[in-house]
């Protein structure tokens, strides 16, 4: 294809999803630019982040081990443990964009704050600072753990309550919580986190949860859980591994009501996993008592669904985050209740120039799921990759939420979950297929280039 | 039957699914009977087939004679009873319900012909997510297994009951509309994006012999769409168009009556026959008569074997005295009284091809009503298919190795693709075909 440009491509994000799908498109001679409203790297992943994104404490600890999380091409130093804390994880990320040397494509300390797609299908971003630069193709890596979902509708009471109401997403340090009264609501990571956290500092934690949750240790049996060895196989059938998995957490852990959490509605696999090793250790100590969910604030008080009252200073939400764009018009694209139509969680079925990277919540790390996304979308901008028809893409996204409406909790958590190793495994099988229709078509390339290069970096 | 279900031996190299051209996956249903896991049992026999129902009641079960039981002849797993009983139970439980698609995909199929070939193609491309509409030249759907086999092997609400399925499922069946004639192919080609040919292979072998023109002599599938039509009048159900007026009547009622051709259809309108009260029945077959055991020589397991079979008709005839079934006969002429057949003139036909009269063997038979059921030679392809350009084969069927015909856009599926065959066929054909259909308007509208 030579003499014929390649598209112009945007990505929005330099978080963990937009600098790998950055340093593939690199890689293969486009002319891309990449907007981070930050200083830095890393996205939520860097502890007060001035973007405001990050969803970091002091104290994260990553919950599925640097094995699965690293890059294909890229493995995290040896020296790190297991199980690294989120400064070096940011420090990973970092390192990998100047390993790749793609920080020059990288405009830092740019938001995108309104994205149009005009009538010619080319992107129109409008900056931070009110310029506007277009590009043929639009990349959206701005992550989905930065804008806090509060519990809705709010708990009676909440607007007279007369403690403090935090999201997970504004917890920092355990030692704001020395010697208060502190509820905890949810049962995810967060939840499972902090609540630990505070039962070190705190005077009483009350961690009131509305749902039962498997709780996965971080090691089993001397090694880091998700390191097991082959229960993952995308080959055996999920109900086989859902069972050998769900028998080695319970004869490990035992059952989860025995330290006085309510028993799970659910499966294991059935909802996103809850991985703590310290939650039920402090329960059995008696620094983190279990109530069931909250029914009303009163005063100084909060009143659980069975009845019990206890005094809190502090309550906090951890209740998840919503998906959302705010660079896009709300009617041109958005995700009510967090639901978003994505063919294989990356193409949009009727905007063939709009692509989502790391819009998904893997039982395992995003990190390479994300990495393989940008392969796919730089594959399918170069012509080597098509799409399967527009029906087929349609019945696949339809197929796909009703195969997760069948399996997982219904919650708004559960609208954009994918098996780690099944999604690659699955992935390399269509982008195969998908090979062999654009040779027989000709190596066409989709989306035109239509925007005058302005040789930004390179 | 469960009884049966435990006798299948789960064997390495199932042969049965080499048997069955759907590949049905006999084993594993016979596994789940057996362990009374009805609701199992049916999903994996829909996984591979449409329309149990109708393969349980018609089907020769290639199967059965494929088992490897059968080495002892006449001892194979009775795996069309197993089959039936599975579909019957899940109709019997409400387990069969329309399946319609998440989503729709935005393209249109024509279906030209609702045998069981285009209701099964109808069927899979509805479910994939096509709009399907089912052109149907006569009153009511389902083809030959509507108005060639009678009720007494399948009953017509058997039809109507699944086609309910693809009706709720969203496909639409238009009756009474002759495509080639109501409507002409280049329309269907410009509303549809694509159209499926399942018209079946419908043109009568006929014998050009002298007395061939006189009143009497007739095409079993005349004789049975008449007899079929009227037990619908009879006793239903009633069909969803309407049947065309003044057809003539074929009766058999108090007349002797010659059946041509040693088949299925022969088989149908003799079983017609003499419940109408014919005198006399005799089924007259132009090849010689096969052995009564499996010829291991010519047609060994698992092969399906070229042996003697009392057809359910003859044996019906046998018991009241009123059949005759001949082997290595040749029709010579016909002959009658004021234009009408009276009399049949045969002879012993050789061995071998063309079957010629042996000289000296000459005889006649008393014949009021003769019935051709000779086998159909291509399907009709003078209207529709010469209107759409498609190429035939060398045996007259339209010309599509890969369900695609030689016209862009039109496929083929079932009897008028691969020349007269089973029901079982008929469904494979159409699944199949709906595939390549499917993959066709995929590769159509990719980017």
């Amino acid at each position: 294809m030579v003499g014929q440009q390649l598209p112009r491509v945007a990505i929005i994000g330099a978080g963990s999803s937009g600098i790998t799908a950055l340093k593939t498109l690199v890689e293969r001679g486009f002319d891309v630019t990449c907007f981070e409203a930050s200083d830095r790297i890393g996205g939520t992943w860097v502890y007060e982040n001035s973007n405001g994104t990050s969803a970091c404490y002091r104290d994260l600890y990553i919950n599925t081990s640097r094995l699965r999380m690293a890059y294909s091409d890229y493995p995290m130093p040896e020296d790190y443990p297991d199980y690294p804390n989120h400064t070096q994880i940011a420090a990973y990320f970092d390192d990998y964009v100047d390993h790749f040397g793609v920080r020059n494509w990288i405009r830092f300390q740019t938001s995108v704050s309104h994205a149009a797609r005009l009538s010619d299908g080319t992107w129109e971003l409008t900056l931070g600072d009110g310029s506007s630069e277009h590009f043929d193709a639009l990349l959206v890596a701005n992550g989905h753990h930065w804008d806090p979902r509060w519990p809705e509708p709010a708990f009676a009471g909440s607007d007279s309550f007369q403690g403090e109401q935090m999201h997970a997403h504004s917890y920092m340090r355990p030692d704001s919580l020395d010697g208060k009264d502190v509820v905890v609501l949810g049962i995810g990571n967060s939840a499972m986190d902090i609540s630990v956290e505070a039962s070190y500092t705190a005077e009483n934690v009350y961690l009131a949860a509305r749902r039962g949750a498997h709780i996965v240790p971080k090691y089993m049996f001397g090694k880091p859980t998700d390191q097991l060895g082959g229960w993952a196989n995308p080959r055996i059938p999920f109900k086989l591994r859902q069972m050998v998995v769900a028998k080695l957490i319970n004869t490990y852990v035992g059952k989860v009501t025995n330290f006085g959490l309510p028993e799970p509605d659910h499966q294991f696999g059935e909802a996103h996993p809850t991985v703590s090793s310290r939650i039920l250790d402090r329960i059995t100590h008696g620094a983190i008592k279990v109530k069931p969910n909250i029914r009303r604030l009163d005063g100084n008080e909060v009143e659980f669904d069975d009845g019990s009252r206890v005094h809190a200073d502090v309550v906090i939400y951890c209740t998840g985050y919503k998906i959302s764009f705010p660079f896009f018009d709300e009617d041109f694209i958005s995700a009510p209740d967090n639901r978003i139509d994505l063919y294989r969680r990356v193409f949009h079925p009727e905007i063939k120039n709009l692509f989502f990277i790391g819009l998904l919540q893997p039982l395992g790390a995003v990190m390479p799921l994300s990495e393989a996304q940008g392969r796919w979308v730089a594959d399918y901008l170069a012509g080597d990759y098509q799409l399967p028809a527009d029906f087929e893409m349609r019945s696949f996204i339809a197929d796909d939420m009703a195969k997760m409406q069948k399996r997982y909790v219904a919650s708004k958590r559960h609208t954009i979950q994918v098996d780690f190793d099944d999604y690659l495994y699955d992935l390399a099988k269509e982008v195969a297929a998908g090979e062999a229709r654009a040779a027989g078509s000709g190596n066409r390339r989709p989306v035109d280039a239509l925007v005058a290069h302005e040789g930004a970096a390179a | 039957l469960a009884e049966q279900g435990a006798r299948c031996m789960d064997c390495g190299v199932p042969f049965c699914h080499n048997g069955c051209p759907l590949g049905n996956l006999i084993p594993e249903w016979n596994d789940l009977v057996y362990r009374d896991d009805w609701s199992a049992a049916i999903v994996q026999l829909h996984a591979t087939n449409n329309f149990p129902e109708f393969t349980g009641r018609l089907c020769p079960a290639p199967c059965e004679a494929a088992c490897v039981l059968e080495i002892r002849e006449g001892d194979s797993v009775t795996i069309k009873g197993i089959e039936m009983s599975i579909i019957d139970r899940a109709w019997q439980e409400g387990w069969v319900v329309p399946e319609p698609p998440r989503c729709e995909s935005g393209r249109s199929v024509a279906i030209v012909g609702s045998g069981p070939a285009g209701l099964a193609a109808a069927q899979q491309l509805r479910r994939a997510g096509h709009r399907v509409v089912c052109f149907e030249r006569d009153e009511a759907p389902g083809g030959l297994i509507r108005f060639g086999v009678p009720d007494f092997k399948i009953e017509k609400h058997v039809i109507d009951r699944r086609v309910q399925q693809l009706v709720d499922e969203g496909v639409e069946l238009r009756y009474g509309v002759d495509v080639g004639v109501d409507i002409s192919g280049e329309q269907l080609k410009s509303e549809f994006d694509a159209v499926v040919l399942a018209i079946g292979s419908r043109v009568p072998r006929d014998l050009d012999l002298p007395g061939r023109g006189l009143d009497g002599i007739h095409f079993a599938m005349d004789y049975l769409y008449g007899r079929n039509r009227w037990v619908a009048e009879q006793l239903g159900p009633q069909p969803p168009g309407a049947p065309p007026a003044d057809l003539p009547t074929i009766s058999a009622e108090g007349k002797h009556v010659i059946v041509i051709g040693g088949g299925d259809t022969g088989a149908d309108c003799i079983g017609n026959a003499i419940r109408e009260g014919a005198l006399s029945v005799v089924q007259l077959e132009l090849l010689p008569e096969p052995p009564e055991h499996r010829p291991d020589d010519s047609t060994p397991w698992p092969l399906w074997p070229q042996k003697y079979r009392l057809s359910y008709a003859m044996e019906e005839a046998l018991e009241i005295g009123r059949g005759e079934q001949d082997f290595s006969v040749v029709t010579t002429h016909f002959s009658g009284v004021d234009g009408k057949v009276t009399t049949q003139h045969i002879a012993q036909a050789a061995a071998e091809p063309p079957f010629a009269p042996v000289p000296g063997t000459e005889r006649e038979l008393k014949a009021e009503l003769v019935l051709l059921a000779a086998g159909f030679i291509h399907p009709e392809t003078d209207g529709l298919v010469a209107e759409l350009g498609c190429q035939l084969d060398g045996r007259g069927n339209v010309e599509a190795p890969t369900y695609g015909t030689s016209e862009a856009g039109v496929f083929v599926a079932g009897d008028a693709r691969r020349g007269q065959s089973l029901i079982v066929w008929a469904i494979e054909e159409g699944r199949q075909c709906a595939r390549m259909v499917h993959k066709y308007l995929a590769a159509q509208s990719a980017n």
